[in-house]
């Protein structure tokens, strides 16, 4: 079968359920243009700023995307391309752009605040501190799987370790003459940009050559150093860089496939159970990010809701964007699908998911006449492109897991400093170290699934939250409801199993993890659940404008 | 001169870009990583304070340029790293108002370090956040132009 058969299908059925689904979810939830947006009712000029759609759409998706949607579905291939591809389209469009655009739409109606927000506001300080040992919990898990990943792709494709070194030393001198130099903006971009690609060249022809152990130990000693600097020196000029590289990522894959017109070799099912366990939950927690992912409803309710100039535009930014993302999944699906069945279960078994998508990207993006480039450019160009996002994920990861932990210590009056909330090297160096003793307890195909029922439980999480505000709202959420069951079913099942599993190999840590997971999970549901539907229903009101209420939560006429 | 005069004799309305970070990670850590939302202040700080600095003296700017102008400009206020968007919209303004050769190739090759303020395509200020004196003085002489 022709891989662009299915992504011409992909497409067509995206645009349709976009037209039709998304209108019916976006009429559901209410949505009125005649009701002015926080971006409007709360203009500052700072946060509330309204953009226009197509701005806040390129923003909304950048903040999406990333190595998530690309490895998720590579690692689950190994059932098959069909359930992957289904599940993608499916999940994409009934529950991760339903997850999405009502995340947006419930963060409008409570005057910009975050899903985050709206739920501290409800449980409270315990429930805070539960959501910290969550969040907590699953940055150590993403720190060790992508640590795994970035090293396998290293030894794998060896010219990628190369240039990626080269960019972190690129864009830390970039920093330095745009933030710090205040050098114009077009042509220190331009040569930036020429440095950049040029790594993808010092890296062919320079090779770094490590043991996994070696570059394990450069990562661990990469992130503590790098989540502790100012974010000037590196974080910032990087994020500036790594957009250019996700545009060219995204164009070069979709672009490069309907050049390459390449033949899925991958089986359509494999079978319903392979070494990461069932297909089912497995395959709805390893493929987070393309189907639907709770850390969106942050990115959604966070900064994007403050800047929606009308209501109408949630659906374009927040269906539309998740649709896209599904698109960037597919394409990463035929990467891996259009390589041989042994060629992919023999780099799959290896824990090669990187090199697998930068081997088929990188075979499109050289078919594309216009570039001429060869396919170990390319395929150099795609893991540097995934690295680079992965390595991003790592640092800014261990970043946030050091804030976690901070927070963790810190008290509720005054904010009351202790040395385990004052002291960032304590933070750091505790995450690095149980992010180490996790990525030495077990392999990545038994690290991964842990995170994704960590990031699937946050949507399940977002999904009650928005399901309960619907129902005082008086409103119908079965659309809401049922993505909200299913996910809690998926999660939780997945979670009880890797717990079994994990014990049984003897993987005890990971199993200690999964436990925390599953009992902190059950526990802010609860909680969140109770305090939620305290409040009596209050209908729709019909006016156009909010006002602050006791708890900042409500809107009214 | 109103804003309400503005609106009467301009047939196209003033183009104000302001250019400026705002204090989030934009690309590519993927959802679970990022400093943004819920996450650009963490452990009670901001992440990226010089970047919010520079937010919230811009957006006094905006303010400013709101109760003077109100709907009577066209103000955009962008990231330099939406870079598909400030493009269009910087070659749109220079397409629109046909500015200077010398004025317009500094634009476009966007000779300018951010904070930013362009009017009509052209740039007025780079590197500092201008005074509402100094703001108003560059937006109302397009005006008269």
């Amino acid at each position: 079968m022709s891989a662009v058969v299915l992504v011409l299908l992909s497409m067509a059925l995206l645009v349709i359920a976009y037209s039709s689904y998304g209108s019916f979810i976006a009429r559901r939830l209410g949505v009125d243009d005649a009701r002015k947006t926080p971006a409007h009712t709360m203009y500052d000029g700072v946060d509330y700023v309204p953009a226009k759609a197509p701005v806040l759409l390129g923003h909304h998706f950048a903040s999406i995307a990333g190595a998530g949607p690309i490895v998720g579905p590579i690692f689950a291939a190994i059932f098959g391309w069909v359930p992957v591809y289904f599940w993608l389209l499916l999940g994409g469009v009934f529950i991760g752009s339903v997850h999405d655009l009502s995340s947006i739409i419930a963060s409008i109606r409570h005057r910009g605040k975050s899903i985050g927000e709206i739920i501290e506001d409800h449980i409270g300080l315990s429930g805070k501190k539960l959501f910290l040992i969550f969040s907590w919990s699953a940055m150590l898990l993403v720190i060790a799987v992508f640590t795994r990943i970035i090293a396998n792709t290293f030894i794998t494709v060896p010219a990628t370790a190369t240039a990626s070194v080269l960019f972190i030393f690129l864009a830390v001198i970039f920093g330095f003459a745009i933030y710090r130099r205040n050098l114009p903006l077009g042509p220190t971009s331009l040569i930036g940009v020429i440095l950049l690609f040029s790594c993808v060249g010092l890296g062919m022809r320079f090779p770094l050559t490590l043991p996994f152990a070696a570059w394990v130990a450069i990562l661990m000693i990469y992130v503590w150093i790098a989540s502790v600097t100012p974010v000037w020196i590196l974080l910032q000029p990087r994020d500036y860089l790594n957009s250019f590289l996700l545009y060219a990522l995204v164009a070069g894959g979709v672009i490069g496939v309907f050049f390459a017109n390449p033949t899925i070799n991958l089986a359509p099912l494999t079978s319903l159970k392979t070494s990461i366990g069932w297909i089912f939950p497995v395959l709805f927690v390893t493929v987070a990010c393309g189907a639907i992912s709770g850390f969106h409803s942050l990115v959604a309710s966070g900064t994007t809701s403050k800047q929606l100039n009308k209501e109408s535009d949630a659906k374009i930014v927040g269906f539309g964007g998740m649709l896209i993302e599904v698109l960037l999944a597919i394409i990463s699906l035929m990467a891996a699908a259009t390589l041989s069945t042994e060629r992919f279960q023999d780099m799959w078994s290896k824990g090669l998911y990187v090199p697998i998508f930068s081997e088929g990207v990188g075979y499109f993006i050289s078919k594309i006449p216009a570039l001429s480039i060869s396919h170990e450019t390319a395929i150099t160009f795609s893991a540097l492109a995934v690295s680079a996002f992965a390595l991003t994920t790592l640092d800014t990861c261990t970043r946030l897991a050091r804030f976690a932990f901070q927070e963790f210590f810190e008290t509720a009056k005054g904010r009351e400093k202790s040395v385990l909330s004052s002291n960032r090297l304590i933070g750091t160096t505790v995450t690095v170290a149980m992010s180490l003793t996790f990525l030495v307890s077990g392999k990545s195909d038994a690290i991964w699934p842990i995170f994704g029922s960590a990031n699937q439980m946050l949507a399940a999480l977002a999904l009650l939250a928005v399901s309960v505000w619907l129902a005082k709202r008086q409103r119908g959420n079965l659309y809401t409801l049922l993505p909200m069951f299913f996910m809690f079913a998926v999660t939780l099942t997945a979670l009880s199993t890797l717990i079994y599993q994990n014990g049984v190999k003897g993987n005890y840590l990971l199993s200690v993890i999964a436990s925390l997971l599953f009992v902190v999970a059950i526990l802010l549901a609860v909680m969140a659940a109770r305090s939620l539907m305290k409040t009596v229903p209050v209908p729709e009101p019909a006016g156009h404008e909010m006002r602050p209420v006791a708890g900042g939560l409500d809107e009214t006429t | 001169m109103t804003a309400k005069t503005i609106e009467v004799f301009q047939m196209q309305k003033p183009s104000v870009i302001l250019i400026r970070e705002t204090e989030e990670q934009v690309a590519s850590s993927g959802c679970c990583g990022k400093f943004e939302g819920d996450f650009a202040r963490c452990a009670g700080e901001w992440v990226f304070p010089e970047r919010r600095r520079i937010k919230e003296g811009m957006g006094e700017v905006a303010r400013w340029l709101q109760e003077e102008f109100g709907d009577a400009i066209e103000l955009t206020v962008v990231d330099p790293r939406n870079q598909l968007y400030l493009f269009y919209k910087i070659f749109r303004d220079l397409w629109s108002y046909r500015p200077s050769f010398g004025a317009a190739l500094r634009s476009a090759a966007m000779i300018f370090a951010f904070p930013a303020v362009l009017v009509n395509g052209v740039v007025k200020f780079s590197r500092h956040i201008p005074r509402r004196e100094q703001i108003m003085q560059a937006v109302w002489a397009t005006i008269s132009i």
